[in-house]
């Protein structure tokens, strides 16, 4: 019998006492405290102990709360208000971190689709920051929602739809493995589990596609399974019905939030189903019975509407998601590992961070000891695999990409898609870990070989045992959290160009208000991508892709008439510089999605960046500037004349340093 | 009703009052316009984040766990808002207040009817009547349990989730 089981038949647990929950409150306040006191710290330049303080604070919430949630005696109700308050309290962080306005990069392209949405009542595609953007606007719409009925500010409504989509994501994986495993316990730990995920703590942004697309793939995964499970009695067909609706609609919501989330998400469905037919066959042993016609019938619902919202969007989807599922490129850099062919370009996942070596070492023992656990776990259920859900299957799917996703971690060009896998790879660790733990926990796991016990351990070895799990968790947990995010999203800063996030301050702010003031709905802005948010989101005018044409004028050694084109076509109106550019660090990385030399001009693949020449130029002139940045008139007129005659209309004086043609 | 079943009805009733006075002093801190814009802040926060989702929880949440019921109902909610939007939007409807608002009538009129007209949701779960038991029979140092009685048909040999 399971602990809730057996516990229950011992008569109605109390549950935490008074003073207990008064403990646990205290100490999900004192670890808020403490998190702020790192921010604090780091904001003011302080070396290094801001790291401690951190996760001195973590600690102080995630252990009280976990060793309640794992206890035997602890009521299943307990330990789902555990879980809430946790996925509250780790909200904590990034918004310390971010304050009250966006701040990580993904935030301002999506705060500024919100800001259309609502200002038009449409979904803009043209922004010129993310391309895709219109196509998948759920969590926009959703937002402006709340914004149109709240009458919250924009961002606040948006952190409003975050913070109850990260609480329902935890709480959607604690109901998963709950409903899978039969065990409110495995359910707790399987949400700590999932708490441990890099994307979980500290994401890329606060408010994205993910914010919402991942609680509603877990929600949907849950009504799916519940309407699935075999049943014969009139309220069970009742029940499925709904619930099977419920999945549907849902999975429609997902359709149009995030294109990767519905795309695992059909991927996942069809996985249940094709474990569900296996089982039903007897080809895997089960005494679990799905219903596979539902099963099937959810699956199949889930891939037509993806595939034809795909098909919907096309071309622009590929372009968007091409680069960064090129299988071939993929594959080339996973045998590249085993000395076959030539890799791609590499990216060292700790050079010159500030991180400190313990976050570091933590990083790297992360992998081995989610390698163990995840064997143990899979071993363990082998010997289970009659009595184990479709979906721990489907789980066991999910955890190996993790595996397969961590060399190509190693390459420049898709460590930040590695890192955004991780929020999928964690739902299969948690249901793994989750069910398998559960098990264990309540004695009902045992790994033999031959006629040898490996697990459960013998009572000597159990003691020093729970410490060694303890310690696992902490280095996944500050693996995780190092490895998958940049300093500069966890903490403050000085701000330093070339940083995400770093690079938002006073300077930014006074260019992005200038925008504010004169630039009309009309107006063309070129920038780089660093200082180019900030004023998408303060100003109503159009974008520029920071990688397109327009910056070849600063990058190329001679200048083509394509570039000058490319001002006219887009209609440039205003260009702004940062006077660093070329001076800190590389040239290339200033401008979005210009990493890969062949989408260069071949003479612009050199670390060379020409921005004095845009002061030669007899068609822009100086409106504003600041120490860092200068804003430039484009005037479109004087262009369009020295095209037509055939000029790039460089000043005389200048054409001796530049070569042009 | 037993003892098991108050305490933890207090339980939920405890977390969830918890939560809906978080709720209630966040959009007083956040909302901006005096008492009326507290007041519609808190009013719209209900009936986007919590009123729907706790009728649609109802009608799929099978354990009569509160918070699983109140969090599964309000993504789904979250799911339809931004269907009707997008509908909306292909419709060429401008979205604002009465492009969220009816999808949301309509949601909590559907929900109220079948809530309303199904049975009862406590006692539904099918395990409840259901025999408990099984343990692993390669597992020579568990610990002891008593055995597995029979099943009903069709459903695993795990027990289910109690609270």
């Amino acid at each position: 019998v399971t602990a809730d089981a057996a516990h229950k038949d011992d008569g109605p647990s109390p549950g935490p006492s008074v003073r207990t929950w008064a403990a646990l409150g205290a100490c999900f306040l004192a670890s808020s405290v403490l998190l702020a006191l790192a921010e604090w710290m780091a904001a003011r330049g302080d070396a290094r102990w801001h790291y401690y303080v951190f996760w001195i604070g973590y600690a102080l919430a995630v252990g009280p709360a976990a060793w309640h949630m794992l206890r035997r005696q602890t009521p299943g109700a307990v330990r789902g208000a555990l879980v809430v308050a946790l996925g509250i309290w780790s909200l904590a962080p990034l918004l310390l971190r971010t304050g009250n306005h966006p701040l990580l990069f993904d935030e301002f392209s999506h705060f500024r689709m919100l800001q259309d949405l609502v200002r038009t009542g449409h979904p803009v595609s043209r922004v010129g920051l993310l391309q895709i953007g219109a196509n998948f606007p759920g969590v926009e719409l959703v937002t402006s929602a709340l914004y149109h009925l709240s009458g919250l500010t924009l961002w606040i409504a948006a952190l409003v739809v975050a913070a109850a989509a990260h609480v329902a994501l935890l709480t959607g994986i604690y109901v998963l493995v709950k409903d899978a495993a039969s065990s409110s316990r495995a359910g707790a730990l399987a949400a700590l589990v999932y708490s441990l995920n890099p994307s979980w703590l500290i994401f890329d942004a606060q408010f994205s596609y993910e914010t919402l697309a991942i609680p509603m793939l877990v929600w949907v995964l849950v009504f799916a399974l519940r309407g699935a499970r075999q049943r014969a009695d009139a309220t069970g067909a009742r029940n499925r019905s709904v619930l099977i609706g419920v999945a549907a609609v849902l999975m429609a919501g997902l359709v149009v939030t995030h294109s990767v989330t519905s795309a695992v998400c059909a991927l996942a469905l069809t996985g249940i189903a094709i474990v569900a037919t296996l089982q039903r066959r007897g080809i895997l042993r089960s005494e679990v019975v799905t219903s596979t016609s539902i099963a099937w019938g959810v699956a199949a619902w889930a891939v037509v509407i993806t595939i034809l919202r795909f098909v919907n969007i096309g071309h622009p989807l590929v372009q968007y998601l091409g680069p960064t599922f090129h299988v071939s490129q993929q594959l080339r850099q996973l045998l590249s590992l085993f000395g076959i062919g030539k890799g791609l370009p590499l990216h060292a996942a700790f050079a010159s961070s500030s991180a400190p070596g313990f976050e570091i070492v933590c990083a790297y023992a992360m992998l081995p000891v989610l390698g163990i656990a995840f064997i143990w776990a899979s071993w363990g259920l082998l010997g289970a695999r009659g009595r184990i859900s479709p979906l721990v299957y489907v789980a066991f799917v999910l955890s190996l990409l993790f595996f397969v996703s961590v060399p190509l971690d190693s390459a420049a060009t898709y460590s930040e898609a590695v890192h955004r896998s991780w929020a999928f790879s964690f739902i299969g660790f948690a249901v793994l870990l989750g069910v398998a733990g559960g098990l264990a926990l309540d004695g009902h796991l045992a790994i033999n070989v031959r006629r040898r016990v490996l697990w459960p351990p013998a009572l000597r070895h159990r003691l020093p045992m729970r410490p060694a799990i303890v310690a696992c968790a902490a280095v996944v947990a500050i693996g995780s959290a190092s490895l998958g995010s940049s300093t500069a999203y966890r903490f403050g800063g000085k701000v330093a160009p070339q940083t995400d996030p770093l690079y938002v301050g006073t300077q930014t702010a006074m260019v992005a208000s200038w925008f504010a003031r004169h630039a009309t709905p009309s107006d063309v802005v070129f920038a780089n991508r660093f200082v180019i948010r900030p004023i998408a989101i303060a100003s109503r005018g159009h974008i520029i892709q920071p990688g397109g044409t327009e910056s070849h004028l600063i990058l190329t050694i001679s200048i083509s008439y394509d570039e000058l084109f490319a001002y006219r076509h887009d209609r440039v109106s205003y260009i702004v510089y940062d006077r660093r550019t070329g001076k800190v660090g590389n040239v290339r990385p200033w401008f979005w999605y210009v990493s890969n030399d062949s989408q260069l001009p071949r003479d612009a693949r050199g670390q060379h960046a020409f921005t004095y020449r845009l002061g030669c130029l007899d068609w822009v002139h100086a409106v504003f500037a600041t120490t860092d940045y200068q804003v430039l008139r484009v005037d479109q007129g004087a262009l369009e004349r020295d095209l037509d005659l055939g000029h790039t209309g460089l000043d005389k004086r200048c054409q001796a340093a530049v070569f042009h043609g | 009703m037993s003892v098991a079943h108050d305490r933890r009805t207090a339980h939920d009733a405890l977390a969830l009052g918890l939560a809906g006075l978080a709720l209630v002093l966040v959009a007083a801190l956040l909302a901006h316009g005096g008492a009326v814009g507290t007041v519609r802040t808190v009013v719209a926060c209900l009936a986007i984040l919590v009123v729907p989702g706790w009728l649609v929880g109802r009608l799929v949440d099978e354990d009569g766990d509160a918070i699983a019921r109140l969090a599964g109902g309000t993504v789904a909610t979250l799911g339809v808002i931004a269907l009707s939007g997008f509908l909306a939007v292909e419709l060429g409807v401008r979205v604002a207040t009465a492009a969220v608002a009816i999808p949301l009538l309509v949601l909590v009129a559907i929900a109220a009817v079948l809530g309303a007209s199904g049975p009862s949701r406590s006692g539904s779960a099918p395990w409840r009547s259901s025999a408990r038991g099984g343990r692993t029979s390669r597992c020579p140092r568990c610990r002891s349990s008593r055995p597995s009685p029979s099943r009903p048909p069709g459903r695993s040999s795990l027990p289910r989730v109690s609270r």
